[in-house]
């Protein structure tokens, strides 16, 4: 069972925009520390319910717990990355990390701030590149950026709403590597939304199916880490959840 | 590199260095008429006499005072009024399309009016510079914080920036490339509005010895206070575009090679 107090509760949450009922009563109940994946056709209400999570938006009806609190409004211990990287532009890298802290933190001096931020650069695999402007970065820098910004302040929550959607293959790897470091070290929950089952499936403990504003199917993935690509039991649970999807 | 760098410095001056010589060689020779195009030459020395006897040091000052008074108060007060429509939404729909109406009227045709109202004055020429300034100010200013990315507000708000931080921090630099637009189209209108209201009503400041030059033919101080135009107009544009150049060396088109 879970203890009191450590995981995220969701307890019928509905939200509904108008008279389109986005999600139903979704009940969900996540341990500290676990890696969840979500995965849902395009429109089923898979940011919605993020931006629930994140305090963005309010949900119509229901409860969201986090650590024994109801999350409501923005809440630092919750950070969110974007498909796009959400760099001010007009901040050097490191400045751009920083803004993860110097909100939450009022105790730290300015030298405390920037040396816990270029330290979280060097984690991104960033060091050197602190004083520079985010336009001279590629797609896949600036998302490690934005990674080392959520991170900085050691959320309870990660909110990972398809992160790596504009990213080349390659890059992705490495992105999926960095993301599992760090959640082994900082042992945060994760929630990751992508359109790429076999991501899905390789990264997460339990895979959640998102369909008619309700988890239609809860996986739990007990495949030993690190995960092959073209591990026989990945190829085989992808499968699984592409059907599921599909014949439908 | 260096020396091809230096040499490129110096190409953009040999067109109007050759234009003078020629000017200047015409001129004194009447092969042109030089009571209508008085040579360079005499022009540096009447600029050189007006302001051994302060009397052009006396004008510009005027001017200068008119422009900046003008363009501090109109540039304010736009940028104030771009800067609330555009953060509350209900204030926009309020003032706006109100002030779009008025803008419609050119400034200059107001001039009989200001007149009339205000007299021949320091307030009358303030007061027409500060609107001529004001319309560019407040649609760029507008415009820049309407258009600032979403996705960046967003975000900001997610790492807890509310009211001032996220003001200062994302809305203000997002909306800077626009207001510096702004800006240097207002520096532009602020020259013209001051030429054309010192030339038409007023007893001092440039335009006014320009149109006092005119009574006596004095063409040397006519062609001189184009000149100085021209120049002040140059130096507030180069002042905006360094400005600009600090202000946004974070944007691409700014980027510089270290
Ligand atoms: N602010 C909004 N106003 C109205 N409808 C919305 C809004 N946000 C999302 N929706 C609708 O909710 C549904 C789910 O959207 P979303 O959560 O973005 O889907 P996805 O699973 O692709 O991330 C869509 O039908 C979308 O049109
Ligand atoms: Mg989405």
């Amino acid at each position: 069972m879970v203890q009191e107090g450590a995981g995220l509760h969701v307890s019928k949450i509905s939200k509904s925009f108008g008279h389109v009922h986005v999600l139903k009563q979704l009940d969900l109940i996540v341990q500290k520390g676990e890696f969840l994946s979500i995965v849902g056709r395009s429109g089923c209400g898979k940011s919605t319910f993020l931006r629930l999570l994140a305090g963005l938006d309010e949900s119509t009806t229901g409860e969201i717990m986090l650590g024994g609190k109801a999350i409501k409004g923005i809440n630092p211990e919750v950070r969110v990355m974007f498909q796009e990287s959400r760099l001010l532009p007009w901040l050097t890298v490191v400045e751009n990390v920083e803004i993860g802290l110097s909100h939450s933190d009022n105790s730290k001096s300015k030298s405390e701030i920037r040396a816990l931020a270029t330290e979280m650069l060097e984690k991104v695999g960033l060091a050197g590149r602190e004083d520079e402007w985010p336009h001279v970065l590629s797609g896949g820098q600036k998302q490690r950026v934005s990674l080392a910004r959520a991170l900085i302040s050691k959320p309870k929550l990660l909110l990972l709403d398809e992160p790596l959607g504009a990213l080349d293959a390659f890059t992705r790897l490495e992105m999926h590597q960095l993301i599992l470091n760090l959640w082994k070290e900082h042992q945060f929950t994760a929630f990751l939304v992508t359109h790429d089952v076999g991501e899905a499936i390789s990264l997460a403990d339990r895979v959640l199916l998102l369909e008619n504003g309700n988890i239609a199917m809860d996986l739990n993935v007990s495949i030993e880490r690190p995960r092959e690509r073209d591990n026989t039991q990945v190829t085989e649970l992808e499968k699984k959840v592409l059907n599921r999807v599909m014949n439908f | 590199m260096n020396k091809r760098f230096r040499f490129e410095g110096i190409q953009q001056w040999v067109l109007p260095v050759f234009l003078i010589i020629i000017w200047q060689i015409c001129s004194s020779n009447e092969i042109i008429n030089s009571r209508l195009f008085p040579p360079p030459s005499t022009i540096l020395d009447t600029g050189v006499k007006l302001f051994q006897s302060g009397e052009l040091y006396y004008h510009l000052g005027i001017s200068a005072y008119r422009a900046i008074v003008g363009i501090l108060i109109g540039g304010g007060i736009g940028f104030i009024f771009g800067l609330v429509n555009g953060l509350f939404p209900f204030a926009g729909k309020f003032f706006d399309t109100t002030i779009q109406m008025v803008r419609n009227v050119p400034h200059l045709a107001l001039i009989p009016l200001v007149i009339i109202w205000l007299g021949i004055g320091e307030t009358a020429k303030i007061f027409l510079v500060a609107l001529g300034v004001f319309f560019p100010i407040y649609v760029n200013t507008y415009h820049g914080i309407r258009t600032v990315d979403r996705g960046l507000i967003e975000m900001g708000r997610v790492y807890g920036l509310s009211g001032w931080e996220l003001f200062k921090k994302v809305i203000l630099p997002g909306a800077l490339p626009s207001i510096f637009v702004g800006l240097r189209y207002s520096l532009g209108l602020m020259w013209l509005t001051l030429i054309v209201a010192e030339t038409i009503a007023t007893d001092s400041g440039i335009g006014y010895m320009a149109m006092n030059a005119r009574e006596f033919m004095k063409t040397d101080v006519i062609i001189l206070c184009i000149i100085i135009y021209a120049l002040l107009g140059k130096l507030a544009d180069t002042l905006a575009k360094l400005i600009e150049e600090k202000t946004l060396k974070w944007h691409p088109s700014y980027a510089k090679q270290k």
